[in-house]
């Protein structure tokens, strides 16, 4: 019989490349948006004026949750803001693990709008450009869903857009 | 309840005050105030952060399961340890606490509580004195 030796697969982060993320991450709140940079929800949460902060981004994908969210908490370290939770999660880990349950969705008619406009809109939103070419645009909270459903409403008058809730599991 | 025939539905409300007893002990370690609202969204990033937190034996400190008793456990034993070094008597609680909320588990847990038709004196009694105990304990479990 054959002997099938597994190999573990470890992922080594150096000290530059550690570097780089949290640089990356600090730009980005600092409003230097960087190509494939990260997108930042800052959720308010309680009565003590603290906030949830999310933050989605594929450069996560070889660092622990503990580094996540420690480079989080280092790069709000400057402001004022009292953060309870800071979470790191690929687009990939947030559709499954469905921390994002708000969609919000275009519902355009063909020659409506612009199907660029949509897109570039939606981009500015914080959606996620699929291999398919379509964009994800999702939310944490209803409340942010409304928000960006608002200013997308402003934006392109003529589209109409809708909000889907994914729904989990019943408990 | 404890007398036949209401066994299962004693051990169906032990397991769940020890799951709430758990859940608001970590909360309030996390920093929520008695009457802060959480909301559906704010628990369940709370469970994927748990759910992403490894163990030293790399196994994750909550499992998927709907009502992870032993991984909240362990989560407000990690919520407590990152707040700082725990005192010896925090510590053992803390790891007491998940003893406790593996004992209830052991009979508990969805599966059985949904499928096993009925239980022993004797196993609930286990499941009857860890939820005590998490009834006497629980304030001691949040952060001071």
């Amino acid at each position: 019989m054959p002997v099938i030796r597994g190999q573990a697969e470890v992922s080594v982060i150096t000290a530059e490349q550690r570097k780089q993320v949290a640089e990356q991450l600090a730009m980005e709140l600092a409003g230097k948006s960087i190509p494939d940079g990260p997108i930042i929800f800052e959720i308010p949460l309680d009565s003590q004026g603290r906030i949830d902060v999310l933050v989605m981004w594929e450069a996560w994908k070889p660092f622990s949750s503990t580094d996540r969210s420690n480079m989080i908490i280092e790069a709000y370290k400057a402001s004022n803001l009292k953060i309870a939770q800071a979470l790191g999660v690929t687009y990939q880990e947030a559709v499954e693990q469905q921390v994002l349950p708000y969609a919000v969705l275009p519902m355009i008619r063909q020659g409506e709008v612009n199907e660029e406009d949509v897109k570039k809109a939606m981009l500015a939103e914080g959606g996620i450009l699929l291999k398919s070419g379509k964009i994800d645009l999702r939310f944490p909270t209803m409340l942010l869903a409304e928000q960006a459903h608002k200013r997308l409403t402003d934006a392109l008058p003529k589209g109409y857009w809708s909000i889907v809730q994914t729904v989990g599991y019943i408990q | 309840m404890r007398p036949q025939p209401r066994r299962l539905a004693a051990l169906y409300f032990y397991g769940y005050s020890a799951e709430m007893w758990l859940s608001a002990a970590y909360y309030r370690s996390a920093g929520f105030k008695p009457n802060d609202a959480i909301d559906r969204d704010t628990r369940h990033r709370r469970m994927v952060q748990a759910r992403q937190l490894r163990l030293a034996s790399g196994e994750f400190l909550m499992n998927g399961d709907p009502h992870p008793l032993i991984g909240w456990a362990r989560f407000l034993e990690w919520q407590r340890s990152a707040s700082g070094e725990l005192a010896v008597p925090d510590a053992q609680r803390l790891r007491e606490a998940i003893n406790r909320a593996i004992a209830i588990y052991n009979y508990w847990r969805p599966e059985l509580r949904y499928k096993v038709v009925d239980i022993t004196e004797p196993q609930l009694n286990v499941v009857r004195v860890a939820a005590t105990w998490f009834k006497d304990n629980h304030e001691k479990l949040v952060e001071a």
